[in-house]
Formats: structure tokens, C-alpha cells, sequence
């Protein structure tokens, strides 16, 4: 990469500004006719200057030839213009002048916003670079990487030089322009003091950067000092909870101060001497006009200078400081964006680099392996550089099965990763060669080692995004088309820049044929078959049913899981279900429903209205007044309380029965206790004004007490709890309630609430609350348990279950994947490595989140035929094993024993020569 | 639809139950949880692990010996009778099976909670004592009557 800042901008847009620049010369002229206008139309028609006589007239608009009289020896008139008395030309200058004002503006606009873009075009193109950069790093780089740390050069640290850009070029030429034409006009008054100027000027140009110097250095340290922080701030937060389970907040904090307080002693020192050079330079300039008048006064008083002289000298002098304070200041801004960019471009340094070639997209399609790995006198160090395999050879053909076994020891573990890590380029050998299909594996292009290699360990990281993205990742290597791929093709490149334009990301990245699936149709049976090799197709449909459907997007879907509610409820019976599922019906109350539940009887589409915030929801509270239910509710909720008071109440606080039976804690009992035995004595002492005390200063929310009670009606349910305080007439009441309730929403325009329709889509509600659209039964033995299970038999019978499984697709996967377990996240792995259909599949360890068994049912799987239906795919296979067991399944075994990898063929037990691997010494 | 005091009152019927606080039968009918059997449902199978014990509330029960494939009804259980405790207590697997004989209700106490239950009150494993004190006595009677009548 250009390693000056200047001459990186020129080459990466000297064209534009080349343009910049001639567009603000052209823009001078206008910019001085309209300085000039006003004075003509103060001289002119205002002051009446020719327009002695009433009926006076004066061209207006008279173009002569610059020169002419000159050339000629008289006046060439162009255009005679237009003859206009006083009146007249005053409006025409005015207008005029209005003219030259709009077109000054517009010239404005135009440079400025050009002066954007191309910053921000320059700015792209820097960032662009930088990311290909760390593309284009050897894996091992990243273990002394701060992902944080990248982030804000990438981000912040270059921003600054997006704003230089426009004005790299143009304002010093321009600037200068106008500095060379006063000191021109100096001279032309007097040589002396334009001979005095130069030398004052030369003075702080020599003297200037001298005390910048350290200014730059101090700069540099700043950038350096805030990039830490950014790295300190991401690692705090990764860090979280081990700060918190080992007291380790004060001491972050101390750290973190540490580095603000050297951020702020930085920043100081750098305001401190800026201000200073500032400061010498204003005075300089103000010496120079105290020289002038010093001087200049007395060679006028000794009579040796004319006054006239003088004051145009003075008068010249006038337009210089500006320029030059601009380019000063000019100069300040380029130098720190200079070592600016120098720090930048140092951290991205080009050592180790992957050649870009080995990166490009391939124009021809991607051969499949015949020869597999050939490894020769192969040197492997781990991450230490302690070697750990010395002299190895291998060979591993397309279809070979080889298993390397451990026997969990740790020498052979890490010698086992450090060896799958060198066939898929993650760990480079310290000497020997790999070679894969005949060539240097170093050599090779990641189209094809990536996509005919497939490699998987216990890494489980996966960016946020949805399941789908994730897997489908992998498949992503160049977009399908032609016509996309063929416009990537690399322009000439200019100072280490890429200025070829990739593909867009949301084109068709994934190439059907190449995979050898038909269409989208086939690539969803494809991944179907993946995720039920890895394990992984129950629990994704799992999420699914879990999960939420937009039936705006997924019509087909949605309305076929109103289809399944249908027949769900129809074969209760053949389903064994009957009677399980309490079914929501618009006019019965639910006894396995919460008392909320029954009076909204949908689900909340804005949170004003969901379960916690119903009882403070005005709506809610006016309609439960309209039906008497407000006294009800707080009785029922006395009740209630009393009822858990009466259950609990005498329990010790540390009794099971806490954690076992009771649905309260004992803090809540104490509560209930306390707010009970509040309203009892507030009753007794004032009866009518019971309600009207708020209290409650033990509430979260600062509620009264009443309320709080009040609050305890919504989320009973008597089919749970049988204290018997929900009794037939309160229900009906409910029921009208819920009416009412119904015609209010109505009327509303955004409805809050979507309500249960057995006709409709429920888009709040999960799929399988869609299904059942009612409460499972408490009642009922293992409801639950045959409800899923009469579910999932309706799913398979119903067709929807691949609906469901990209239901679950959808499933974001949030911050690193984490809303998955490990093991899910493993086997996810495991699927994207088979997802590629590669020739040779390496696997690390796989799978290590797992118990055994389900590991070795997943393997076996793989290893009988990865793929059901499709024959043909037999991939090769290197394991490293965690089930020494599995070894059986394996053509080949490379066995660990006295610091030394044996090679054993099946039905073989004879070490073969040959294939001695030996360890390190 | 049946309230913990309708519950309550069930539970005081039973002889095990009789003599305890009204308020900790509430709590014991508040831990168990209500099951509704159709006629030949299981409450639990011969040789499986115990988990919880039932009450029966109304209907009957069959206790039902499996060996060597024939089933024989050994006994009926009616109203207010304890069943499955003994897998509770002793954590041997089920001796017997149980299936409801028409329309069965029970309670059904989980083995932790009653175990707990126990813990927290010493009188009812009094009771229990008692009751499966007198069961024994019961079947030792049996087996010697039994006995007698083989020998004539």
C-alpha cells in the first residue's frame, strides 16, 4: 500500500480532482463580479454617477475585448448593450447581482457536496482495502488480534481522512494561489517590504514544523492509546460474568481509568503545544504588520517612502494573512492525518499476506480431488512453536477413511489437531510439503481447498443470524451467475488498491449445479438431509413449533398450520388427545386460562397490553369497571392472598416445599403477609378510606396495596391453584367483559390485540400455539408429553414438517450463536462441513458437547453414507476420534503410542513401515 | 370443578389423612395434582420405577399381578385409598399393576413432594407408620390364615 497519504489520495482519485479543482477556479470570476456589484450599484444608480440629465441613459451589459486598445489601439466593442435610464438599471443590476448570488451558491453546493462524496468514495476504498487485509491473514495472525481493536481502525481511526480528502488538493492550490498573488501585489508596490515579508514567511516555515514535531508524535500515542480502549472496552464486556464470580469490577475499573486518565494527559500536552504553535504564528504575522507600520511610518516621516506608497503597501499586506494562516492551518491538519494514515497502514502491514490470487473467483468450475493428500517429511510446530510432529508422511486419498486415535492423551491430542489443522491450511508446517492433488497445498486456491476440503472442530462460534444464513454460508463462494462474476473481473490496480467492485451479497450466491441439487426445492431437501444426518432435524423443527411464522411472508405455511389446528381438533380422538387440549372458544370461559388470559383472549401486539401491564392498562380498567368486575377482581385477589398465606404461611424459609410445590417464594408470602395485615388494620381504622391509601412502600412499583391484590386476580387460574374464589357468575361476567372488550378494540385503529380466531394466523403466537389454539389440560396425565407427541405425528401425516423445519431455520441464532446449545452448535458445524458435499471431510474432535452415545450415532451415520439418497457422495474421511472405539468403522487407523503416529491397516495389526510418523524428541 | 376444600374434605375421609390439620391437608392437596383416568388406563405398570403415589378420590381400581403373562385382579381399590407408596418409600419398582376400572379420579402426590410433605410433618408419617403397620398386620394374618387352610 502507498505509504504517503497525499500521493494514496492522487492515485486513487487524481481525476476528480483535477475536476474539483477547475470548478472552483471557474467559480472565481462569479465570485468576484458579485464582490464588485454592489459597489457599481452604490455608484450607479443610487448615487446617480452618469445620470446627470432626467432622461439620462447607460449601456448596460457593454462587453468590449479584453486588451483591445492595447492590440488595436482602440476599443473593440463586442456587444454595445442595452441602453437603460436610472430606474431601470437599477433593477437590472439588482437583479443581476441576485443572479451572480444563486450561481455563487450553487457553485457552493456543488464543490462541498463533491468534496463529501469524494471523501467518503476515498474512505470506502481505504476501508475496503483494510478489510481485505484482514481477509487476507494467515489464521495464526488472529491469535494476537483484538477483533475490537481492528474494528476501531477500521472504523473510527480513518474517518478523519474521509474530510481531508476534498480538500487535500484543492485548498492548498487555491489558498496559495491567492498567497502568491498578494505577495505578487507586495512586490509590485514595494520590493523591500515584500522582500521583508518573504523572510518573516520563510522564518515560519523553517520554524513551524520544527514544533510540530512532537505534536505528530503525540498524535500517534493518542490514536495508539484509544485503539487499546476499544480493545479494553470489548474485552470487559466479553469478560462480564468472570469479572463478576471473582470480584474483578473495581480492579477493571482502575484499569480502565488508567487509560482515560493517559488519554486525557495526551490530549492535554497535544492541546497545550497546538495552542502554542498557534500562537507564535499569529504572532509572526502581527509582527509583520508591526514592522510595517513601524518602518513604513518612519520612511514616510523621514520623507524617503511617499504615503500614497504606503498605504497601498498596507493595503496589499491586508489580503495576506488570510491565505496564509489557511495554509499553516492546512498544513497542520495534512500532518496528522499523514501519521494518521501511517499508523493505520502499519497495523495492516503486508507481512504473510495470502496472495490475492489464491482468493479469487475461479471462472471455471471447480475440479473435484483424485489424489487426495500426499504429506512428505512434513514438520509440524504447535502454538507455542514447540514441535510436535517431526517427519511425517501421509497419504490420504479421495474415499480413504483414516482415523487418528488418541486414546485422549494430551501430547496425542495436540499432535492429532495440529495435524487435521495442516491439511485444511489453519496450521502451516515448519518444513516438508503438503501436497493436495499433486500441488503444494500452500499454493492452491481457497476455491478449491474450501469447497472439496471439509473441516469441522470444537469450535462452536457462529455469527448472529438465523440458522438458514449460517448453514447456508458456506455454499456462498461466488454468485451463481455469470454475468455478476464476470463483472469482478480485476481492473488494473493502482497503489495496492482494489478497485475492482465485488458482486453485490444479496445476489444468488449459492450455485445449484455445482452442488448438484435442483433448484431451491432441491437445496431445502439437501439441507433436510444434512441436518437429519447431524442430528439436528427434530430439534430444529422443535424451534420451529416454538418459533413464530409472518403469515405475510409465508402465506402457504400459515394458512396450512390453521389446516392442522382443524384436524387437530376434529381427531382429537384417534389422536388420543381428547379432551387434553381445552380448545380457546370465543364464548366459554378457559378453565386452564388465567383469568388475564380469558378477559383479553388473544395475544398483545403492543406491550402496553401484554400480561404483566394489563392490570394498569386504562382500557382494561374502565371495561372491568363497566361490568362491576373492578371489586370483584380485588376480592378475588384478596382471597387469594389468604389462600397462599394460609398454605404457606407457617412454613420455615428454607423449607422444600418452596421450591417443590408452592408457585410463591417465602419473600412473597412475607409480602402478601404484610400487605393483608395492612388493609385489615386500615380497615378497621378507617373503613371508607381504605382505598383511597396508597401505600405499599415495599411494592416494585411503588403500588398500593390494594392494587397489588388487585393484580393477583390476573394471573390466577383456579384449575391450577382450586382455591375456589372463581366462581360461576364472576365467569360470565368475564365473558362480557371480553365482549366488551372486543367491540372496544374495534374501534380502534392499530389494533393492540390479536384475537384468538380459529380461522386466522396468530403472527405473535408460536406455531404450536397456533396448532393447539388452547390450553393444555393440568388435569390430564402426561398432557403435555401426548399433546407434543400427537403434534409431531399431525406434522409428519400433514406434510408441514419441512414448513416447520424452515420455521426453525428461522431461528436467530443471536449474539455468537448462543441461543443454541453447544452441542447443537457443534453439530451445526458438523452439518455445514458435509452441507459443501467436499471430496475429503477433516474432523477435529467433533462434537465433543455431546454424550458418547449420541456422538457415536452421529458418526455412524456419517460413516455408513453421509447423505440417504444420494449414493454417489462417499467423501473421504480423517478423524481425529474422540470414541477410540469408533476406530472399527475406519478403513485406515493412525494409532498415538510412544510419541510416534502408527499407521495400522484394517484386518492388519502390523505396523506399516512406511508410514511412521515420529513425534518430537 | 372441585376446590381445595372439596379436596380437603375427601382427604379428612381418609383413615391415613383423618386426624390432620385441616390447613396442612390443603397444602397436601395443593402439591398433588388431580388425574382423570378413562376405564383401562394405567396408573402405573408393574415393574416400573415409582415415582408418585395416588389417592383415589371416586371410581375403582384394579391391582392387577402380572406373572408369567396372565393378569389376575388381586384386589379393588375404592374411595379414599392410598396406592404406590410403597415404590415412594422404598424406591423398589412397581409390585403391581394398577389400571382404573371405568372412570377413575385420583390424587396424584409425586414422590419428592410427598417425601417432603413428610419431612415437614412428622405426624403424618405417624399415620403412614400406622397405616402400613396395620396393612402388614393384615397380611400377616392373611398368610397365616392362608396357610392354616392349606394344611386342612
Amino acid at each position: 500500500m502507498e505509504r504517503n497519504l497525499l500521493k494514496f489520495i492522487w492515485k486513487n482519485s487524481r481525476l476528480k480532482q483535477v475536476w474539483l479543482l477547475f470548478v472552483i477556479v471557474a467559480s472565481m470570476p462569479f465570485y468576484f463580479f458579485s464582490l464588485e456589484l454592489p459597489k457599481q450599484i452604490v455608484n450607479g444608480p443610487i448615487q446617480g454617477r452618469d445620470f446627470d440629465a432626467i432622461d439620462a441613459t447607460q449601456p448596460f451589459l457593454r462587453l468590449t475585448l479584453p486588451y483591445g486598445e492595447s492590440m488595436f489601439g482602440r476599443e473593440i466593442e463586442l456587444f454595445g448593450g442595452l441602453q437603460l435610464d436610472r430606474i431601470e438599471m437599477l433593477f437590472a443590476l439588482c437583479l443581476l447581482f441576485m443572479a451572480f448570488v444563486f450561481l455563487n451558491g450553487w457553485f457552493k453546493l456543488y464543490t462541498n457536496t463533491y468534496k463529501g462524496k469524494l471523501g467518503e468514495e476515498v474512505l470506502r476504498q481505504l476501508r475496503y482495502t483494510l478489510l481485505d487485509r484482514v481477509l487476507r491473514y494467515r489464521v495464526a495472525r488472529f491469535r494476537n488480534l483484538k477483533g475490537a481493536e481492528v474494528a476501531s481502525v477500521i472504523k473510527d481511526e480513518v474517518e478523519p481522512l474521509g474530510e481531508f480528502v476534498g480538500d487535500a488538493y484543492s485548498l492548498p492550490l487555491f489558498l496559495g494561489g491567492q498567497a502568491i498573488t498578494g505577495l505578487l501585489f507586495l512586490f509590485l508596490q514595494s520590493v523591500y517590504f515584500g522582500l521583508l515579508t518573504i523572510a518573516i514567511v520563510a522564518f515560519q516555515i523553517w520554524l513551524i514544523p520544527r514544533m510540530r514535531r512532537k505534536l505528530i508524535l503525540l498524535g500517534r500515542q493518542r490514536q495508539l492509546q484509544a485503539r487499546k480502549l476499544a480493545g479494553q472496552v470489548a474485552e470487559t464486556v466479553d469478560m462480564a460474568p468472570d469479572i463478576h464470580v471473582n470480584d474483578m469490577s473495581n480492579f477493571t475499573r482502575a484499569r480502565h481509568f488508567g487509560l482515560l486518565q493517559n488519554i486525557l494527559d495526551i490530549r492535554f500536552e497535544l492541546y497545550q503545544r497546538k495552542f502554542t504553535v498557534k500562537y507564535v504564528n499569529n504572532l509572526l504575522m502581527q509582527f509583520l504588520s508591526f514592522l510595517f507600520y513601524l518602518l513604513g511610518g518612519y520612511f514616510v516621516i523621514t520623507g524617503r517612502l511617499d504615503i500614497g506608497q504606503l498605504v497601498a503597501v498596507i493595503a496589499a499586506y491586508k489580503d495576506l494573512p488570510g491565505p496564509i494562516k489557511g495554509l499553516i492551518d492546512y498544513d497542520q491538519i495534512r500532518l496528522m492525518n499523514e501519521a494518521r494514515y501511517e499508523q493505520t497502514i502499519d497495523s495492516f502491514r503486508d507481512d504473510g499476506l495470502i496472495a490475492p490470487e489464491l482468493q479469487s473467483m475461479p471462472q471455471q468450475a471447480v475440479p473435484r480431488l483424485t489424489k487426495g493428500f500426499d504429506l512428505d517429511h512434513v514438520k509440524l510446530d504447535d502454538e507455542t512453536g514447540r514441535t510436535v510432529l517431526e517427519n511425517v508422511r501421509l497419504h490420504v486419498r479421495p474415499g480413504d477413511r483414516l482415523a487418528i486415535v488418541t486414546h485422549g492423551d494430551d501430547a496425542a491430542r495436540v499432535a492429532a489437531g495440529v495435524l487435521a489443522g495442516a491439511l485444511v491450511r489453519l496450521v502451516q508446517p515448519a518444513s516438508g510439503t503438503i501436497l493436495l492433488d499433486g500441488k503444494p497445498l500452500e499454493d492452491l486456491p481457497e476455491s478449491l481447498t474450501g469447497r472439496r476440503v471439509g473441516y469441522a472442530d470444537a469450535n462452536n462460534y457462529f455469527p448472529a443470524g438465523s440458522i438458514n444464513d449460517n448453514l447456508l454460508m458456506v455454499l456462498k463462494n461466488r454468485p451463481a451467475d455469470e454475468k455478476q462474476r464476470s463483472s469482478t473481473a480485476k481492473r488494473p490496480t493502482t497503489a495496492g488498491m482494489l478497485n475492482h467492485v465485488p458482486p453485490p451479497a444479496d445476489a444468488e450466491w449459492i450455485d445449484y449445479e455445482d452442488l448438484g441439487v435442483e433448484g431451491k426445492a432441491g437445496l431445502d431437501a439437501h439441507v433436510a438431509r444434512v441436518l437429519e444426518v447431524a442430528g439436528l432435524t427434530r430439534q430444529i423443527q422443535d424451534l420451529g413449533l416454538r418459533g413464530t411464522v409472518d403469515p405475510a411472508k409465508n402465506r402457504e405455511f400459515s394458512d396450512k398450520i390453521v389446516e392442522v389446528r382443524r384436524e387437530f381438533r376434529e381427531n382429537a380422538a384417534s389422536l388420543g388427545v381428547e379432551g387434553i387440549v381445552q380448545s380457546f372458544h370465543p364464548d366459554l370461559y378457559n378453565s386452564q386460562a388465567t383469568v388475564g388470559e380469558n378477559l383479553l383472549f388473544g395475544t398483545a401486539l403492543d406491550a402496553a397490553w401484554s400480561p404483566n401491564e394489563l392490570p394498569r392498562n386504562p382500557t382494561i380498567l374502565s371495561i372491568l369497571d363497566r361490568n362491576g368486575l373492578r371489586t370483584a377482581f380485588q376480592e378475588m385477589g384478596q382471597r387469594i392472598a389468604e389462600a397462599r398465606i394460609e398454605l404457606f404461611g407457617d412454613l420455615a424459609p428454607d423449607s422444600k416445599i418452596f421450591e417443590t410445590v408452592a408457585d410463591v417464594t417465602y419473600e412473597e408470602i412475607v409480602r402478601l403477609k404484610e400487605i393483608v395485615g395492612r388493609l385489615k388494620m386500615a380497615e378497621r381504622q378507617e373503613p371508607q378510606r381504605q382505598e383511597a391509601t396508597p401505600k405499599g412502600k415495599k411494592g416494585p412499583q411503588k403500588l398500593s396495596d390494594s392494587d397489588q391484590l388487585f393484580r393477583l386476580a390476573f394471573d390466577y387460574c383456579e384449575a391450577q391453584s382450586r382455591f375456589g374464589v372463581l366462581d360461576a357468575e364472576t365467569e360470565s361476567k368475564i365473558l362480557a367483559a371480553r365482549n366488551d372488550l372486543r367491540q372496544e378494540i374495534a374501534g380502534m385503529e392499530v389494533p393492540p390485540v390479536f384475537f384468538h380466531d380459529p380461522d386466522r394466523y396468530n403472527p405473535t403466537a408460536s406455531v404450536l400455539d397456533n396448532i393447539l389454539l388452547g390450553r393444555i389440560s393440568s388435569t390430564v396425565v402426561d398432557g403435555k408429553e401426548k399433546v407434543l407427541a400427537a403434534v409431531q405425528e399431525l406434522v409428519a401425516r400433514t406434510g408441514i414438517s419441512d414448513g416447520l423445519l424452515q420455521a426453525g431455520l428461522n431461528f436467530e441464532m443471536g449474539n455468537g450463536g448462543r441461543r443454541l446449545s453447544d452441542q447443537q452448535r457443534q453439530k451445526l458445524h458438523v452439518a455445514r462441513a458435509i452441507l459443501k458435499k467436499p471430496d475429503i471431510i477433516v474432523f477435529n474432535e467433533v462434537l465433543g458437547a455431546m454424550d458418547a452415545g449420541g456422538r457415536r450415532e452421529i458418526m455412524a451415520r456419517l460413516l455408513d453414507g453421509p447423505l440417504p439418497g444420494e449414493p454417489d457422495f462417499r467423501p473421504g474421511f480423517v478423524v481425529v476420534l474422540l470414541d477410540d472405539e469408533l476406530a472399527e468403522r475406519f478403513d485406515r487407523v493412525l494409532t498415538y503410542s510412544n510419541g510416534a503416529f502408527v499407521e495400522t491397516m484394517r484386518d492388519d495389526d502390523d505396523p506399516q513401515p512406511d508410514v511412521m510418523l515420529d513425534a518430537a524428541k | 370443578m372441585s376446590t381445595l376444600k372439596d379436596e380437603v374434605e375427601v382427604l379428612r375421609k381418609i383413615p391415613l389423612f383423618a386426624a390432620m390439620d385441616p390447613s396442612k391437608l390443603k397444602l397436601l392437596a395443593y402439591a398433588s395434582d388431580k388425574v382423570e383416568y378413562e376405564d383401562g388406563q394405567l396408573l402405573f405398570r408393574q415393574g416400573d420405577v415409582g415415582d408418585s403415589a395416588f389417592i383415589v378420590l371416586s371410581g375403582v381400581a384394579d391391582i392387577v399381578s402380572e406373572t408369567g403373562g396372565t393378569e389376575v385382579v388381586v384386589a379393588q381399590l375404592r374411595d379414599h385409598a392410598l396406592v404406590g407408596e410403597m415404590s415412594v418409600f422404598c424406591d423398589i419398582p412397581r409390585s403391581a399393576t394398577v389400571r382404573a376400572n371405568g372412570r377413575l379420579v385420583a390424587l396424584r402426590i409425586g414422590k419428592g413432594y410427598l417425601l417432603d410433605l413428610i419431612k415437614e410433618f412428622p405426624e403424618l408419617a405417624t399415620r403412614i407408620i400406622r397405616e402400613l403397620a396395620f396393612r402388614l398386620a393384615k397380611t400377616t394374618a392373611d398368610l397365616a390364615a392362608s396357610e392354616r387352610a392349606a394344611r386342612h
